[in-house]
Order: C-alpha cells, then sequence, then structure tokens
C-alpha cells in the first residue's frame, strides 16, 4: 500500500477526513483522467461538472476541499468562474488550482489575479497533481482547525468574561449585604447596651448591687458582639474599597495612652503585665488616628488574649521608611503560645485563625489582623511578624509620619 | 438646660432620654428631621442631639436648614450615628454640626461634648 505513505499523518485528536476534490471541466475525458488518477486514493472523494450552473450549486452541497478549475469551458469563461467561486461564501477560502492547457505568463497572472492559488498545465503527471492536491488540501484543513480553535477560544473568553463579571458583581452583593446586615444588627445591640448601662446606674443609685454583675455581663457581652459586627462592617468597607482616610495631625503620646487605657482590662484578665518602652514621647504624626488606635488596639488586644501570666509590651520608636522618609515603629511582642510558620503563612487573611480550636478557645472573628493590615497598608507603612511556638509574638508595625491619602496624590 | 435629642428609633429615644433627664437636663423629642427642624425654632434648645439617618428630612438636611434659620443658627449641633465612618464625620462637620458622635451612645463621653458646647451656666 504504496499511497499510505503519501498521507499525512493522522494526529491522536484529529479524525481522518475525507479530501474532496472538485473538477470543474466541461471535457468528459479530462474528468475520467483525474478520476483515474485519484482512484488509488482511499481518503480522497472526487467531484466532476460539466457545467457551471452545477459547478456552484455542487460545490455548496459537498463543500470541497479543493477545486480543480478548467479555462476553456462552452457556457462560461473559466475566469469568471474562479472569480464567482471566489465571492461564494462556501467556497471563498477552498484553494483552487487552475488546469489550462495554456503555458503563456499572461493567462496564468489572469489566473491569479481571478484568485486562483495554484496553476497546472493539462495534463499534469499524477504525481504533480497529487502532490499539489494533498499540500492545499492540508494548509486549508489547518487553516479550518485553527479558525475553529480561534472561535472557540473566543467564546472561551467571552464566557470568561461574563463568569468575572458575575463574581464581581456576587462579591459586590455580599459586601453591601453585608455592610446593611450590620447596620441593622447594631440598631437593636444599641437598645442593649444602652439599657443594661442605664439599669446598671439604676442599681447602683438605687441600692442594688447584687444585679450588678449580670448587668455587667449582659453590657460586656453586648460590647463583645458590637466589636464582631464592626469587624464585619469594617472588612465589607475594605473589600469594597470604601474605606477612606481621616487625616489629621495627633501626638502620637495621647494616642497610645488613650489605647493603653482602653487595653488595661484585658490586660489584667489573663494577669499580665504590660510594659512601654522606647520613645513614646515620639512627637506628632499625620494620619488617620482613629486607624492607628484601632490598629494598636487589635495588636494589643491579640497580645493579651494569646498570652498568661506573661508580659506584653509596646516598643515605640523613630523609623526611616524604605524610601528615607521620617517614620515610626510599633512594636507589639508577647510572651504568649506563639505561632508555627505556617500559622504565620496564613495570619492575615479574613476568617482564619491559627487554627478553629483557637477560634473556641480564644474567641474572634478572625478579622482582626486581616483589618490591622488593610489599614496599616491604606496609610503607606507595613506590618511584619515574628513569632515562635511557646515562646510569643511580636508585631511590627511601620508608618509614615506623614501619611498620604491614597485617593489624592501627594503634594509636593 | 434644654436638650433637643432627635432620633427615629423609639428604645433609642426612650433609652438616652431617660439616661440625660437623670442628669439632670430637660429633653424634648423629635421623630423626623422636618419636627426637627421646627421644634429647633418653637423650642428654642440649648443644644440638639441629631441622629443622621431619620425618615422626612435626613440629619444632615435639617443640620443645614436649623443652621440657615437666624434664629435657630447658634444652636450647638452634635451629630449621632451608628456609621463610625470617615465621610459620616467629614460630613457631619461639613453640614454644620459642632461635633460628632457614634451609637452606641457612651454617655460618660457624650456628656463631656454636651458640657464642652453648652454655655456654662
Amino acid at each position: 500500500m504504496t499511497d499510505e505513505i503519501q498521507k499525512p499523518p493522522a494526529t491522536a485528536h484529529e479524525t481522518p477526513t475525507m479530501l474532496k476534490v472538485l473538477l470543474v471541466d466541461d471535457q468528459r475525458i479530462i474528468g475520467e483522467a483525474v478520476r483515474r488518477m485519484l482512484r488509488t486514493q482511499t481518503d480522497i472523494e472526487f467531484h466532476f461538472c460539466q457545467n457551471s450552473g452545477d459547478a456552484l450549486s455542487t460545490a455548496e452541497t459537498i463543500k470541497p476541499t479543493i477545486i480543480l478549475q478548467d479555462l476553456i469551458m462552452p457556457d462560461i469563461d473559466g475566469l469568471e468562474m474562479v472569480r464567482r467561486f471566489r465571492q461564494n461564501s462556501t467556497t471563498a477560502m477552498v484553494p483552487l488550482i487552475v488546469l489550462s492547457s495554456k503555458e503563456d505568463a499572461s493567462t496564468k497572472a489572469d489566473s491569479f489575479r481571478a484568485g486562483a492559488n495554484d496553476y497546472l498545465v493539462k495534463l499534469p503527471e499524477e504525481i504533480e497533481l497529487l502532490a499539489r492536491v494533498r499540500y492545499h488540501c492540508a494548509a486549508y484543513n489547518l487553516r479550518l482547525q485553527l479558525d475553529q480553535a480561534m472561535t472557540e477560544l473566543l467564546l472561551q473568553q467571552k464566557e470568561l468574561e461574563q463568569q468575572k463579571l458575575a463574581a464581581e458583581s456576587a462579591n459586590q452583593a455580599k459586601s453591601s449585604f453585608l455592610a446593611n446586615m450590620s447596620h441593622e444588627l447594631r440598631t437593636p445591640l444599641n437598645a442593649i447596651i444602652g439599657y443594661s448601662e442605664m439599669l446598671q446606674e439604676q442599681a447602683e443609685d438605687e441600692g442594688h448591687p447584687d444585679y450588678l454583675p449580670d448587668l455587667r455581663k449582659i453590657h460586656t457581652a453586648g460590647h463583645h458582639l458590637l466589636s464582631l459586627i464592626n469587624d464585619v462592617l469594617d472588612l465589607s468597607k475594605i473589600e469594597a474599597g470604601k474605606i477612606t482616610l481621616f487625616l489629621e495631625d495627633f501626638s502620637i503620646k495621647k494616642a497610645v495612652d488613650d489605647v493603653l487605657a482602653l487595653t488595661q482590662p484585658l490586660v489584667q484578665k489573663n494577669r499580665n503585665r504590660l510594659t512601654l518602652t522606647g520613645s513614646p514621647d515620639a512627637g506628632t504624626m499625620h494620619a488617620d488616628a482613629l486607624k492607628l488606635r484601632q490598629i494598636l488596639f487589635n495588636l494589643l488586644g491579640n497580645a493579651c488574649k494569646f498570652t498568661s501570666d506573661g508580659t506584653v509590651e509596646l516598643h515605640v520608636a523613630a523609623h526611616l521608611t524604605s524610601n528615607g522618609n521620617p517614620g515610626i515603629r510599633f512594636t507589639v511582642r508577647d510572651s504568649g503560645i506563639g505561632m508555627t510558620a505556617e500559622q504565620v503563612a496564613k495570619l492575615f487573611q479574613p476568617f482564619s485563625q491559627a487554627e478553629s480550636s483557637t477560634t473556641r478557645k480564644y474567641g474572634g472573628t478572625g478579622l482582626g489582623l486581616s483589618i490591622t493590615k488593610s489599614f496599616v497598608e491604606l496609610m503607606g507603612g507595613q506590618v511584619h511578624v515574628e513569632s515562635e511556638p511557646g515562646k510569643g509574638s511580636a508585631f511590627i508595625v511601620t508608618l509614615p509620619l506623614t501619611v498620604h491619602d491614597p485617593e489624592q496624590p501627594p503634594q509636593s | 438646660m434644654k436638650i433637643l435629642l432627635v432620633e427615629d428609633n423609639e428604645m433609642n429615644r426612650d433609652m438616652l432620654s431617660r439616661r440625660l433627664i437623670r442628669r439632670g437636663f430637660e429633653v424634648v423629642m423629635a421623630e423626623d428631621g422636618q419636627r426637627a427642624i421646627d421644634m429647633a425654632a418653637s423650642e428654642a434648645p440649648d443644644l440638639i442631639l441629631m441622629d443622621i439617618s431619620l425618615p422626612i428630612v435626613n440629619g444632615w438636611e435639617a443640620t443645614r436648614s436649623i443652621r440657615s434659620n437666624p434664629a435657630t443658627a447658634q444652636i450647638p449641633i452634635i451629630a449621632l450615628t451608628a456609621n463610625a465612618t470617615d465621610t459620616d464625620r467629614t460630613e457631619a462637620l461639613a453640614a454644620g454640626c459642632n461635633d460628632y458622635d457614634t451609637k452606641p451612645v457612651d454617655v460618660v463621653r457624650l456628656l463631656e461634648k454636651i458640657n464642652a458646647l453648652l454655655p456654662s451656666a
């Protein structure tokens, strides 16, 4: 089977397709000659038309892989036939070889101008005809495959874009749901906190001290729930890109003192010792004071939560930012349970505490550090962690002394 | 000292008014922004506590309206909102509020702000 060798090797994923050769020639004898040449080729299907009217309709029906077109026909100029094939949507790109008894340069040139891809003088040798037919068919089939692959690719790309849009809108919906939900939850919570506070005042004034511990528990639990809701609200705003900075000049010492006062109850809870070291009288900074307090409170709160009968240290020091501007460094160091490298790695991801058992034992939403990191970065700073299991952790926050609003370009 | 408390939530209104009364303030109340504008003129309070998310006329608009009336323009206003956002803080000051606090109200902190704004009696 020598003709098997001539076939292009079929790749694994492509099904061998029949090559459809359409010969348009008014002479039956030519038709028979070509048919004979192709007869041994098992993958070639031969079609023959003797007049122009049949040729186009046959082409539209069989969708040829290649067209062989005679130039001299009784009912039509062969070149006109070539042009019609080119204008027809089915055959516009199908390879077309002109078969002609003429051999002069101008006929060849006319043929190519009309849209032919190749030119053979009648009657070619079998080997030449086959070689040309196979060459053009292979090129055409590759082109079809490429077109199909491109179409599929564009379709997939379109689908992916739609999926991306859908995902973005779902994420937007989630953020706004969280924001609305948090807001709705706060209203009744305000009442719980307010009335329990009021009852405490009344219990004190009207001599019912035995009610006080329970009322304090309601009040504390209410505040705890409020801080969790606030975390969720903050995170939903961060995710929706709706956090803005409120920049002002403030005393670093005052901010630190405020946070330490707030932290005091947490320090006492696990019998820890809190120290302030370094140079807390570091002057003033231009930043979002509320967010700085929240950052420090989160870090100190965590340190107190994960340390018992130990020490929690807040160290304040001057610092140079990576681009040489004056900055400040806050280090919160504890002697608590510490973390492994794996735990540190996912520390700043929202909703991830070191382990779910940690959540059960220590509480919290697992949002604090994620929020802390976002706030620090929004102010142009960085946060690093150093930790060792059983030995404690250190969270190092560096911030520029003058924070610029990321939404407004810094003034020179 | 008379305080006009503008708050649409009934429980918040009840709770905050009782706590202010316990501390010796006279409290009059409005449930929406329009009532707030009217009562600022008719009651002539010494200070207004203004919730922001109010029906009919919201707190920002009510504040602007009170500021634009020469009879009420000088009354100190403290904005109260559940949203502790910076936008709110900026907007409160832009609308003409003298100060700003977030809910749930910390009474000690709120009293400090009230006393800082009241004419020393």
